[in-house]
């Protein structure tokens, strides 16, 4: 390990994660959740060591980079653990994931709206389009100005009818949101 | 009966579910230019950008997300002074995370996306653990073993323990296990967990990572 890795605040990238990972995984098991921390982590820590190897290494990890590598590293292993569940990879996560979730037919449900919200928001005006994005994304209407630095009551207004639209759109297409 | 509370939440759950159904993940690139959005280094016009490939790009919008509570617990976890008020976006959505079980959650029932993350899948290729998970192994045979790749294969290694000090790292192995000294374990205690991690370089030049697997030291 090299100079500029052991001066990474490992810990604290893993606090960090965790916290990410309990808002963004709520329903996963709490050893789920751990596994998925400690893979990001280590992943992290690999890339890290990769790039002090390099000449350039040095100045590379400043913290705005080590975050924008862990983001990287937290997407991938999200992914990498939702797809080894799906390909059968790791049976005794699947059978744990199955105490968790809910039936299939919600699912099935929750995947026809989406799909739904998907083509709507397709076909709806752009800055609409933005602001109910947001709005589905979780954002309030002053986290959502701010992304798209507009002023809060046009932002507001955009997402009131774009959702209006929205459903109007979703009820055409025979789903009730 | 339901509320126009419950739907709402019931829209935000069904978008952000799409992460987890079928569809192309998206580049490093994009991940990157996510990151640079929601930590404020995009000009405006290119962050409303990224939000509008979101609306069709579930991938995209799972990242963002991925982002955006990164950044908070990177704030929350922050000295007061670290952060410039200018890029603190309020964390007022904090209560929404709920919903974002979905997003995940759904996938790991079932859907399935094509892998494109090369760093993790080459070929048909998967790095396994020979050794049983949550093994107690002896001290004094501390054996670390793994599926071989293809011939031509090397191994790095890196063992840590729970709190990620570094036991070890190994690189460039040519054979598929790694056996640790008695005295690298003289820190940890009995039954401790110690995680260990292999990245495979293929012959070919892809690199193939493992998960994170658990052993104890007796």
């Amino acid at each position: 390990m090299s100079t500029v890795s052991e001066s990474i605040d490992y810990t604290k990238l893993r606090q960090d994660f965790v916290r990410a990972v309990a808002r963004l995984c709520p329903g996963w098991l709490s050893n789920q959740r751990d596994d998925l921390v400690q893979a990001a982590v280590m992943r992290v820590m690999h890339i890290v060591s990769k790039q002090t190897d390099s000449p350039e290494g040095e100045s590379a990890f400043a913290s705005s980079y080590l975050y924008k590598v862990a983001h990287s590293a937290l997407v991938d292993e999200i992914r990498r653990m939702t797809r080894r569940q799906e390909t059968g990879l790791d049976d005794a996560a699947v059978d744990r994931v199955a105490l968790n979730f809910q039936d299939p037919e919600r699912v099935a449900a929750s995947r026809q709206i989406g799909q739904g919200i998907q083509d709507c928001l397709s076909r709806m005006h752009r800055d609409r389009r933005l602001a109910v994005t947001l709005h589905l994304q979780g954002h309030s209407v002053p986290d959502a100005s701010r992304v798209l630095d507009w002023p809060a009551k046009r932002t507001e207004n955009l997402v009131y009818r774009g959702l209006a639209d929205l459903r109007e759109c979703l009820m055409s297409k025979g789903i009730q949101p | 009966m339901t509320t126009s509370r419950d739907a709402d939440d019931r829209l935000k759950a069904a978008f952000q579910s799409l992460s987890a159904v079928a569809g192309a993940d998206c580049s490093r690139e994009e991940i990157e230019r996510v990151w640079q959005a929601v930590s404020g280094e995009l000009p405006a016009d290119e962050r409303r950008n990224v939000v509008d490939r979101m609306a069709s790009q579930p991938a995209l919008a799972e990242a963002w997300r991925v982002a955006h509570e990164l950044r908070l617990a990177q704030q929350e976890g922050a000295p007061r002074e670290a952060e410039p008020a200018a890029r603190s976006w309020t964390p007022a959505w904090i209560g929404l995370a709920a919903l974002l079980v979905l997003t995940v959650g759904v996938g790991l029932v079932q859907f399935s996306r094509p892998p494109a993350d090369t760093f993790r899948d080459a070929g048909s290729y998967v790095v396994e653990s020979l050794v049983p998970s949550d093994a107690t192994l002896p001290r004094d045979a501390f054996v670390l073993r793994w599926k071989p790749g293809p011939e031509g294969s090397r191994y790095e290694v890196r063992v840590t323990t729970e709190d990620l000090r570094v036991l070890t790292t190994a690189a460039d192995l040519t054979s598929p296990e790694l056996t640790l000294p008695r005295e690298l374990l003289s820190g940890v205690g009995p039954g401790t967990r110690v995680l260990w991690q292999v990245v495979v370089a293929l012959p070919g030049g892809d690199t193939v990572s493992s998960q994170t697997f658990v052993v104890r030291a007796q």
